[in-house]
């Protein structure tokens, strides 16, 4: 009866979640898998561990810093075991460059130019870095990022100042072909 | 708005609407890290069953009795490597344990789990498996003692260098791995200040 109860409030509060960090989840998901079919075993799997988190959340943070967490983690492990398979090479943000483009970035609607060469950047960052990208884009603040990456405040600050010269690329480089 | 915002709202607004698992769907996928670890558990413990039959009918029926009491250091050396198997089976945590440890901390000790099982391989794998088939390597030069074992036919010792060889490629390989694993931690470490 008790457990019954328990598994229902796990159901609700879990359902609550993905509504409201469902789209997250997705985006997230995307930063850290290229294929579609692994892209949705992963998304799953972040879902499942969400689940089964319910179980003892007790509101130890935010609800945000939470799920962020969760979805991090468990995507990184699926980074781990990938790499390991693939042995493919990453780069820190100070080496990418974001891919070049010849389209009107404002001019593509919904951005999904830009949101694909942010992709293909993001596909070749190291962990580390990627998250930092992955969470600035979300909208965490710095020191969001560092309570929930566990990186020095320091080092945070210097990997975002990176992803926004990054990100502000693009549009500096049509400024000067107009 | 800036240009770092710019990309940010095209981000955010590249997913908007995601199609969520069904909660039945979600309850089972609860299920499967632990299906995972059965399964990998299951079939490493077959090929152990499968060396200890194949060493056990040895111990029976070879004709050296040297011979016979490495196959049975071989088993015994089995049964404690899939000892040690389970037990860095059990040390992998289930991916909503480390809900509450921020990323690079979970990423550390994952690294580090592996790492470690790679480092220690000559301990935990190859090492209980020594023994047994030194002896039964060297079983018939050794019933003639230390003038037999000498004058041991060649086959013998290059089967020796064959094994030798193989068990230093198979350390070596994974020494590598740890070598890499332990770069991304420090990686790692120089990133958080140690405090991982």
């Amino acid at each position: 009866m008790g457990q019954g109860r328990g598994n229902q409030d796990r159901d609700t509060r879990y359902a609550d979640a993905a509504r409201s960090y469902g789209a997250a989840i997705e985006r997230l998901a995307r930063g850290y898998e290229a294929d579609a079919e692994l892209r949705r075993d992963l998304v799953q799997e972040i879902h499942a561990a969400l689940w089964r988190s319910y179980g003892y959340f007790e509101g130890q943070c935010s609800e945000r810093s939470w799920v962020y967490r969760i979805a991090h983690n468990v995507a990184v492990s699926h980074l781990i075991t990938r790499r390991r398979l693939k042995r493919e090479s990453l780069a820190g943000l100070d080496e990418v460059e974001m891919l070049p483009d010849d389209g009107d970035l404002e001019e593509e609607a919904g951005g999904r130019r830009i949101v694909e060469r942010l992709l293909a950047t993001i596909h070749r960052l190291a962990p580390a870095d990627r998250q930092v990208m992955l969470l600035y884009l979300e909208d965490l603040s710095a020191a969001e990022i560092a309570d929930m990456t566990g990186m020095s405040a320091g080092a945070v600050a210097v990997r975002i100042h990176r992803v926004k010269a990054l990100l502000a690329k693009p549009y500096a480089e049509q400024g000067d072909l107009a | 708005m800036s240009d770092s915002d710019r990309v940010r709202q095209a981000w955010q607004a590249s997913v908007a609407d995601p199609v969520l698992p069904d909660l039945a769907t979600v309850r089972t996928g609860a299920d499967r890290f632990y299906r995972r670890v059965r399964r990998r558990n299951a079939v490493e413990y077959a090929a152990c069953v499968f060396v200890v039959i194949c060493f056990s009918a040895y111990a029976v029926f070879l004709p050296s009795v040297t011979m016979r009491i490495g196959a049975l250091m071989v088993v015994i050396g089995t049964l404690v490597v899939a000892w040690q198997l389970h037990r860095l089976a059990s040390a992998a945590r289930p991916p909503e344990s480390a809900a509450a440890e921020p990323i690079l901390v979970h990423q550390r000790a994952e690294l580090a789990r592996q790492r470690d099982a790679l480092a220690g391989v000559f301990t935990w794998y190859l090492l209980p498996l020594i023994p047994g088939l030194l002896v039964m390597m060297l079983g018939p030069g050794l019933e003639h003692g230390v003038v037999g074992l000498l004058h041991a036919p060649r086959s013998i010792w290059i089967r020796m260098i064959f094994v030798a060889a193989t068990f230093t490629g198979v350390w070596l390989l994974n020494q590598r791995g740890a070598a890499r694993l332990g770069k991304q931690i420090d990686d790692i470490d120089a990133l958080t200040g140690g405090k991982t």
